[in-house]
């Protein structure tokens, strides 16, 4: 038989689960196999389980794409653990609850409300009060913040709007019902929301279908695909009243650990669903709540109207911020129950901080762990959360694969192991992973899991993480096309600046004497790119970039200039063997200047060049066949040029 | 009587008064939120630890605003709460010491080319409660070495100075460092009379250096000898 209540997971690159929303993992095991009642369960015999605080998932290893399942904790009746004996290993069964359909909260009653087109103030229409019947005439409420009465018209259209929504939504099939649009706004929201993203309106709850139960948080739209189940034998669970089970063998322990925090986390599922019901006295409380304390209301009781009342209303809403505060940082407990709350309000100070911290480093460093956080990133897990060190070694380097599939493209595709160390230590806040571990991850574990990253070691001791399909080479050929390509750029924004400062049209015969003129000044030369320019351009770490233009040095593509003010790169061409330009096809004046001349001679110089620049592009030029033009030969449009500064 | 324009005036002044305080309000909800979550950081620890839902919110939490979650858990050696029993607080104490060497290294490159002296590394990272000693650096330092070959600690006459770049620095060098060790700068001058060097060879090894971060150029006056700076001194003020 097919119980219902196995679900199809979607892994991420890593071999990961992808989760949803808010979910977060707490426990995982390995070397387990699935039961289903009785037997067991064809290809579902090794592979490691994770526990989160909304599925149990199953992640196969010989074929984790394929035979990976999932079970939602709130399917979870109740769980026993056998302990296990002889040759067999310890087993979790997990019995499931009978399927009866789950009480539904009772739809609210529609409410109608209008925005204010002042203040934007949402306004509630009241109930024993008749809608305008036509658009001339009535005498309609003035909104309760700014005071300004809106016009029939404008009511009138809002309402038919909200009651087409309404109508929409009831009568609709599955392909409205997954677009969630708002009632009062109608903002196409995600489907999991229950309150609209943008005027903050209740959402119309979904008319129940199939299993798609009242209470269910649906993470992301998941195409949820058959999962195929079969068993070795009879699984027994058609015979009369047996109870709906599957189980969890270990057959490398560590099940006891697994079952209290499974056991906990289902008990914490089954709480929050009677809590969302609507099932739980007021009174009954799991945690003693403060019974005096009740929020003050966010629309003040004796209403004014205009600047006072706005003004009343930035009031009320601050004490109610000191309300929840105050109440929220009473104790841990506390603060755990309002977690969610005080995320919201948070939110609302990030502007502040954001304007306390300007400038600071600190500021950058925050951006880039909340952006982190923002994605789901998962870095939890400590050491003693798990029970073998090789388990937690394999587990740890997974999730800084997936660390690194978000964080990578920001670091230019490639990233130093110490950057690293740095940024994801940040990004958990607590149980810091040591340098050790990663090392030891990065180094053994990314290849041994097939994950898509690779560690690469300069001479100097310095390593690296980036993509595996990174080829080596390739990089070097990547700075140098970017000289390649600001030089030219360089040299096309003087001639724009001088062709436009002189009201002149650009003909070919003008262009080339320019061309000419550029580059036989010194003032107008191209000054090279510092390593600054560089690690700007390509995103990297200064650590980075000081390596790949040292390799790129010595693979001859680039040469460099060391002043007192610096060092700065150009490409080399001085030797014409290497293919940097392939992949670019357009006209390039600077591989247009030299590519006559560098076969004849200077591909003698052997690479790494240095070269302090002025004194080689100067007899480079003396030695180029392209035809010089000297300043007497310059047309008349051109010798008006001469003398133009540059600032 | 008042002119439409006087009105808007007042206006504007009422609505910037308005923002200037509910700022203000902000500000010192604000400051009372981010005290109330260190002291909880500190006193829960564990039980923040043991929760991996309510630790991912904390964390989240402390970000958005502006809390630091590394300067929460700071067990000061001399602590309550850290022995050097307990591995487990001892290998993050070192790990968040790693994290903060790391960044702070890399945060004063641009001034410094990538050397710092421990004793400056040291005063940018104590904090009212807390002074990691040279040592714990040390230890921080030859973890680090792990990850990269090219980091390292280094002792130049009495003064210990970590390197995060790759280069090496040869004897010359060295050499300058000590000198700066003793007055902060040194000059052409300096180095021609004590070591016996050539005015090719101080300028190379100067410029070298100039254009390298290492050292800050002060040209005091037109008939003055040229300084040459250790940044650590100019920041000592």
């Amino acid at each position: 038989m097919l119980l219902t209540q196995w679900q199809y997971v979607e892994l991420n690159a890593s071999g990961r689960p992808a989760l949803f929303p808010e979910e977060v993992e707490i426990s995982v095991s390995d070397e387990v196999g699935l039961y289903q009642g009785k037997a067991k369960v064809l290809n579902r015999q090794r592979g490691r389980v994770y526990l989160t605080t909304q599925r149990v998932i199953y992640i196969d290893k010989t074929d984790p794409k394929a035979y990976s399942v999932a079970v939602k904790l709130s399917d979870v009746e109740s769980l026993e653990l056998y302990p296990g004996f002889m040759r067999s290993s310890p087993k979790l069964t997990v019995y499931f609850r009978p399927p009866t359909d789950p009480v539904s909260l009772p739809p609210p009653v529609p409410e109608l409300s209008w925005g204010c087109p002042i203040c934007y103030f949402l306004n509630k229409w009241p109930a024993d009060l008749k809608l305008p019947s036509d658009e001339e005439g009535a005498i309609l409420p003035p909104c309760q913040t700014c005071g300004v009465r809106p016009s029939a018209k404008h009511i009138l259209r809002l309402v038919r709007e909200q009651q087409e929504v309404i109508a929409g939504t009831s009568l609709s099939t599955e392909s409205t019902a997954s677009a969630n649009t708002c009632p009062q706004c109608t903002f196409i929201n995600h489907p999991s929301l229950v309150k609209c993203e943008l005027c903050d309106a209740p959402m119309q709850p979904k008319s129940s279908g199939g299993k798609q139960d009242g209470k269910q948080r649906a993470g992301p739209s998941i195409n949820y695909r058959d999962v195929k189940i079969q068993t070795e034998t009879d699984d027994g669970l058609l015979a009369k009243d047996a109870r709906m089970h599957i189980k969890i063998s270990f057959r490398n322990g560590g099940e006891k650990a697994f079952y209290e925090r499974f056991q906990s986390e289902v008990e914490r599922v089954k709480w929050d669903t009677l809590m969302e019901l609507g099932k739980v006295n007021a009174n009954a409380v799991k945690l003693q709540n403060n019974p005096s304390a009740t929020p003050p209301p966010l629309v003040p009781m004796n209403l004014n109207m205009g600047i006072s009342s706005l003004e009343q209303i930035g009031e009320m809403k601050r004490k109610k911020t000191g309300f929840v505060l105050s109440g929220a940082l009473e104790d841990i407990d506390q603060l755990m129950l309002k977690a969610k709350e005080l995320l919201v309000l948070s939110d609302e100070f990030a502007h502040t901080v954001a304007k306390s911290l300007m400038g600071s480093n600190q500021m950058n460093l925050l951006q880039n762990s909340s952006l982190l956080l923002g994605a789901n990133i998962t870095t939890g897990f400590s050491r003693k959360d798990l029970l073998s060190s090789q388990l937690y070694y394999e587990e740890l380097t997974r999730q800084i694969s997936d660390y690194l599939s978000f964080v990578l493209p920001f670091e230019g595709g490639i990233m130093s192991l110490v950057d690293l160390f740095a940024l994801y230590n940040r990004t958990r806040g607590i149980n810091l992973i040591s340098a050790a571990d990663l090392n030891k991850c990065c180094c053994e574990l990314f290849a041994e899991l097939n994950l898509p990253y690779k560690l690469k070691e300069y001479k100097s001791g310095t390593k690296v993480v980036m993509l595996k399909s990174d080829q080596e080479g390739k990089i070097a050929s990547r700075i140098a096309r970017f000289l390649k390509k600001s030089e030219s750029e360089h040299f096309e924004e003087l001639k724009e600046r001088l062709v436009v400062s002189n009201n002149q049209l650009l003909t070919s015969e003008l262009n080339n004497e320019l061309e000419a003129m550029l580059s036989n000044k010194e003032e107008f030369m191209f000054k090279g790119m510092s390593t600054l320019d560089i690690s700007k351009h390509f995103k990297w770490s200064y650590g980075v970039t000081d390596e790949e233009t040292e390799l790129a040095l010595a693979q001859g593509v680039i040469v460099m200039d060391q002043q007192i003010s610096g060092t700065y790169y150009f490409v080399n061409k001085f030797d014409a063997s290497y293919d940097w330009e392939t992949e670019e096809t357009e006209f390039d004046m600077a591989t247009w200047k030299f590519e006559d001349y560098t076969t004849q001679q200077v591909a003698l110089i052997p690479p790494p060049v240095e070269t302090p620049l002025a004194a080689s592009t100067e007899e480079s030029y003396a030695a180029t066949p392209v035809p010089v033009v000297r300043t007497p030969n310059l047309s008349g449009a051109l010798l008006q040029l001469e003398g133009l500064m540059f600032d | 009587m008042t002119t439409p324009k006087s009105d808007t005036e007042q206006y504007k002044t009422l609505g910037n008064a308005i923002l200037e305080r509910q700022s203000a309000e902000l500000q010192a909800q604000l400051a009372v939120f981010q005290s109330a979550l260190t002291n909880f950081a500190r006193d829960h620890g564990e039980q923040i630890k043991n929760n991996a839902q309510f630790k991912q919110q904390f964390i989240k939490l402390c970000q958005s605003i502006g809390v630091d979650p590394l300067s929460l858990s700071n067990y000061t050696p001399s602590g309550v709460k850290f022995t050097k029993t307990s591995s487990h607080d001892r290998d993050e104490y070192y790990n968040n010491l790693a994290v903060k060497v790391i960044e702070t290294c890399r945060a004063t490159r641009d001034a410094n080319g990538g050397i710092i002296s421990v004793d400056e590394l040291i005063s940018r990272l104590e904090d009212a409660t807390y002074t990691p000693t040279a040592k714990d650096i040390e230890k921080a330092v030859a973890d680090i070495k792990l990850l990269d070959g090219s980091f390292s600690i280094f002792p130049v006459k009495n003064k210990l100075f970590i390197k995060s770049i790759p280069e090496e620095l040869n004897s010359d060098q060295q050499v300058i460092f000590e000198t700066c060790g003793l007055m902060g700068y040194v000059s052409p001058g300096m180095l021609r009379d004590n070591y016996g060097w050539g005015r090719v060879r101080c300028r190379d090894v100067l410029e070298a250096m100039v254009r390298k971060g290492l050292l800050w150029v002060d040209e005091p006056g037109p008939k003055q000898e040229v300084l040459y700076w250790e940044p650590s001194w100019i920041n000592m003020g």
